[in-house]
């Protein structure tokens, strides 16, 4: 489980650059971010926000219906 | 900065780092502590944390610490050292040190040990630091550091790479001075701490083969005359040690 102290003030590292990054957590281990045009996704993994932006493009693709429950490292 | 790199130089190695006392301990870090500390810390980042040893004192001197590191078993070893020690304001987070994942004028203090010289670009690295900083915040620097000639300088870093290809660039002291003041961070402390290192441990933590053991030795006994009165390479009890230096450096981001 990730602290709400920790959710509290992660951004999504590309967009948190030139624009606020705010991200919306999914399913309890995927964050979202929500900025128009991003697409960026990161897991959690064994309670470990992974906010690495190579991480992030992976999903960009993958709808957050389509999101593993439980994030492969894959 | 290379993370893959960095990476496979340290997942498999997590644990040597939380019992290493090269990491655990130090004069330095003693010091470091002891300049950060402020009446009020709300929230304290240590970039690069490693197995957790600086996260863990500022445990004690602010009220919430983040742990970043871009290897996941370092993050697992520092967690675990958090559990043991009963420190439970503190979590972790995988990300580039380059690219932080926070917004502006987040911390209160940010710390960074024994980590930016695998760094591919510490200005950069810095500039995140800043951007993350609230005003009048503290950050506290340590790294190797390597003599202001530039040929020992080059030869030093060359003998670290040599042991760890996730080695970029070891920096003086007077490199620190420049960078803490092209970000805008006015520096309150820089000191030099001269480290005595056991050869056969500082190869172990990386787990080389033999045959570079061999060429480190060499290179450590054949140094030339300015890297050699730096590295000091002597037998004490039968075994050999070395010294190398880490620079200590605390400043304050003033708008």
């Amino acid at each position: 489980m990730v602290s709400d102290d920790l959710l509290e003030i992660l951004r999504c590292p590309a967009c948190v650059q030139h624009a606020e990054g705010n991200l919306e957590l999914k399913q309890d281990n995927w964050l979202i971010c929500t900025e128009d045009g991003c697409g960026r996704k990161y897991p959690i993994r064994d309670d470990i926000p992974v906010m690495l932006i190579d991480e992030g493009d992976k999903w960009v693709e993958v709808s957050v219906d389509n999101l593993p429950i439980a994030p492969s490292k894959d | 900065m290379n993370l893959t790199n960095i990476q496979n130089q340290f997942n498999d190695h997590a644990e040597k780092y939380v019992r290493s006392p090269f990491f655990s301990t130090g004069e330095s870090l003693d010091k470091m502590i002891e300049l950060l500390q402020k009446p009020k810390i709300n929230r304290a980042l240590d970039v690069a944390t490693g197995a957790g040893h600086t996260a863990m004192r500022l445990c004690s001197i602010s009220d919430y610490v983040v742990a970043g590191d871009v290897t996941v078993p370092m993050l697992k070893a520092a967690r675990e050292l958090m559990v043991e020690n009963k420190a439970n304001n503190v979590s972790c987070c995988q990300h580039d040190a380059h690219m932080l994942p926070f917004p502006k004028q987040t911390f209160d203090l940010v710390t960074c040990r024994i980590a930016p010289h695998h760094f591919t670009d510490v200005l950069g690295f810095l500039e995140e630091v800043v951007r993350v900083s609230r005003p009048g915040a503290s950050v506290g620097i340590i790294d190797s550091c390597t003599p202001a000639q530039p040929s020992a300088a080059r030869y030093i870093n060359a003998f670290e790479r040599l042991r760890d290809t996730s080695h970029n660039h070891s920096y003086t002291g007077s490199d620190w001075k420049s960078f803490f003041y092209e970000v805008g961070l006015e520096i309150e402390y820089l000191e030099h701490y001269k480290k005595t290192l056991s050869f056969r441990a500082y190869c172990d933590r990386k787990s080389i083969s033999s045959q570079r053991r061999t060429q480190l030795e060499v290179m450590l006994f054949q140094a030339p005359e300015a890297a050699l009165k730096y590295l000091n390479p002597r037998n004490i009890n039968g075994e050999l040690v070395f010294d190398l230096q880490e620079v200590c450096v605390v400043g304050r981001f003033v708008v």
